[in-house]
């Protein structure tokens, strides 16, 4: 089993900023990895 | 007494109703008037427009060589108010961070935004930040045009209807960059973004457009791998008449 992925999220409104563990919706909502920039061969 | 202006306001003695011509000394009275008002004129200068002909607004401008003109200013009271950026929020993110979602910050008062990131730690030595708008997953359309430090052509990179603009922001073991402005995200139309990409071993120029015409008040950076910790995003608004 993975570990949790912790995400910072913060209110622009309230100006709070909490911490906590992303759901499995949110999990399955990220986006996929980028490819590092290759140098040129 | 002399007058003392410009280094500081005088303070005059005033006559009585009864006070004999020399307690005070009428003499002296004029001299010290006399002293004050051609202090002043030095430091209004010459010159013939007179405030009664100056429309609102107008401000004093100095001509060189002592003279002065009512006028308009350079930049008008109204081009003042609406230029430059405003400080919207600011956080930091906190340790060991997978995500960073700031939400709240888009709104009617700007049409226009910044987005700063700097500083912070990268828990394995580097990633390349994602940014979605909201919760929109696709449509994200964007190229990445880079040259290597090292040399060589230069190369890019594309994003044909994506999950994201992958190639946001980065972040290093210790530290990072993000200069993104993003064009549009609250208003009902395609949100464009770009900024310059500034890496460890490239630099180049980032752009692309969001291809749906939802509102966002939202925005999510994700690294591409590892975790996230100290960054400090600020958001602003790019001020509008």
């Amino acid at each position: 089993m993975s570990d949790p992925i912790v995400g910072t999220f913060h209110d622009a409104l309230t100006g709070e900023t909490i911490t906590r563990e992303l759901t499995a919706e949110e999990i399955a909502a990220l986006p996929e990895p980028s490819d590092p920039l290759t140098p040129e061969q | 007494m002399a007058s003392n202006y410009p280094t500081s306001i005088d303070s005059f003695t005033d006559p009585l109703s009864n006070s004999p011509l020399n307690n005070p000394s009428h003499a002296a009275q004029h001299q010290d008037v006399n002293d004050a008002v051609e202090k002043l004129e030095t430091k209004l200068g010459v010159g013939s427009s007179p405030a009664s002909g100056a429309a609102s607004g107008h401000v004093l401008v100095a001509n060189g060589s002592g003279s002065t003109t009512w006028q308009a200013p350079a930049v008008t009271a109204a081009q003042f108010a609406n230029v430059g950026l405003t400080f919207i929020t600011s956080t930091t993110v906190q340790s060991g961070s997978g995500i960073v979602t700031v939400s709240n910050c888009f709104s009617s008062t700007y049409d226009n935004y910044k987005i700063i990131m700097t500083g912070g730690t990268h828990s394995s030595g580097g990633a390349n930040l994602a940014l979605t708008l909201g919760s929109a997953n696709s449509g994200y359309y964007s190229s990445i045009v880079y040259y290597l430090y090292t040399g060589g052509s230069a190369q890019g990179i594309g994003t044909n209807n994506g999950a994201s603009f992958p190639y946001a922001g980065i972040a290093r073991t210790n530290w990072s960059h993000m200069n993104l402005d993003i064009f549009n995200p609250f208003a009902s139309q395609r949100t464009t973004i770009g900024g310059p990409f500034i890496n460890v071993d490239a630099t180049g120029n980032y752009a692309g457009f969001l291809d749906n015409a939802n509102s966002y008040s939202s925005f999510t950076l994700t690294p591409n791998n590892g975790t996230l910790t100290g960054q400090i995003i600020t958001v602003y608004g790019y001020r509008k008449a």
